[in-house]
């Protein structure tokens, strides 16, 4: 009988085995967005920031940047990735929108930090956008929806700044596949537990965004580009059970305080 | 290993339709993993009260396939989540798809192999499924 087990997983160890050493193999290496985005990611990323920056709506008060820095940082600091090496641009918009750009740049519009109860919801917010960066969600996406041979214009001049806007307008308004959320949400769940800042938030965002949805659809562009949000915010839910943390809060200066640091949003704004 | 005894051109050619069973019903049922499966079942069902040898032998063919099956059906189910559900292509299930090509391929050649040995009344024995067989089939 002994021998006959032995034989038994010897068949599935093999089977898997195969399975195990084969998967080591990037099949899809040859995909062509992969092979567009390491050789032009950069390039993309600086013109889209570029365009965006265009629109003078950058913010200007460096406090305010250095308390998103210090949010980012705090949702980074147990896992691999180095807030450093992201480029935070904070937009003046009423929006409730954030996004990844290619090449590791994020955008925040005040419009979000204006609506976020705290900085754990904010840190959320983030962790979910570096998880589709990490991913590589924000190249898919623009193969998918702009196609390649759009951004091969793009990257090689031949294309207009008017579709370099619309590049970043896909990359601010639509919304990426439910996988890919899934992905960005499971990985900002486990960023934000491991920071000790409770997932909890990110859900109480998702949900409170989900009931304001039916009165200022216009305003809440992120939750048109993240579908589904009463259900993720259950998964997180879910999730965060089986995770165990501390609650440390983000910041210590009161959320209110940093929030005016946003002076009111859109173009009538007066930093610093 | 030699049979108990030596079997008759009649019991040869009952025991090697048993592994034919499935190199013919895999060949009729894909991409259907099941279909195999089911011929092989049937065929040793039908044969259940033959002698020693071709029961042994279809019992064989039988157990044979219950592990190609359960590889397969994974992989069905799989490429039907990718064809209708969330799921999508990746390095994980082509490395799977190439793992069950390799696998499938190993048994029907043994299974083919099989059919041609036990046709000339040799007692051809796979690696675990014969143990196993000896352990279910009694004379």
């Amino acid at each position: 009988m002994g021998k006959l087990i032995f034989q038994f997983l010897l068949i599935v160890g093999s089977f898997l085995g195969v399975w195990l050493l084969l998967s080591q193999i990037n099949f899809l290496e040859g995909d062509d967005v992969e092979k567009f985005a390491k050789e032009n990611e950069k390039r993309l990323g600086s013109l889209i920031l570029k365009a965006i920056k265009s629109t003078g709506k950058e913010t200007k008060s460096t406090e305010l940047k250095a308390f998103v820095d210090s949010i980012g940082s705090r949702v980074c600091e147990k896992t691999e990735i180095k807030f450093d090496s992201i480029k935070v641009l904070i937009i003046r918009s009423s929006e409730v929108n954030a996004f990844a750009l290619p090449d590791h740049h994020m955008v925040i519009y005040t419009g979000l930090l204006e609506d976020a109860k705290n900085p754990e919801e904010v840190a959320g917010v983030i962790a979910h956008e570096i998880a589709h960066m990490e991913k590589n969600h924000v190249m898919k996406k623009l193969g998918k929806e702009i196609g390649l041979s759009m951004l091969f214009a793009i990257v090689g001049g031949d294309a207009g700044g008017e579709i370099i806007k619309q590049t970043a307008h896909t990359l601010s308004s639509s919304a990426f596949d439910r996988t890919q959320e899934q992905e960005a949400d499971d990985f900002a769940v486990d960023a934000m537990a491991k920071a000790n800042i409770d997932p909890e938030h990110l859900a109480n965002f998702l949900f409170r965004l989900s009931q304001q949805g039916d009165d200022m659809p216009d305003e809440l562009v992120w939750l048109s580009t993240h579908p589904d949000s009463k259900d993720r915010a259950t998964e997180i839910l879910k999730k965060k059970k089986l995770l165990k943390f501390d609650t440390i809060p983000v910041l210590k200066t009161p959320w209110k305080e940093v929030q005016k640091l946003t002076g009111g949003s859109d173009d009538d704004e007066s930093d610093d | 290993m030699e049979f108990a005894y030596a079997p008759n051109d009649y019991e040869s050619e009952k025991a090697s339709n048993g592994y034919l069973m499935s190199v013919v019903a895999v060949i009729v049922g894909l991409p259907l993993p099941i279909i195999n499966l089911l011929a092989t079942f049937f065929y040793y069902m039908g044969n259940r009260k033959s002698t020693f040898f071709v029961r042994w032998h279809c019992l064989q063919a039988l157990l044979s396939q219950i592990l190609i099956v359960a590889f397969n059906s994974a992989g069905f189910y799989w490429t039907m989540s990718i064809i209708f559900g969330d799921n999508h292509v990746d390095n994980r299930y082509i490395a799977y798809i190439i793992t069950l090509l390799v696998f499938n391929l190993i048994e029907f050649i043994a299974t083919l192999v099989a059919a041609i040995q036990t046709r000339k009344g040799k007692h051809v024995q796979f690696f675990f499924f014969a143990p196993l067989t000896n352990l279910i089939c009694k004379a």
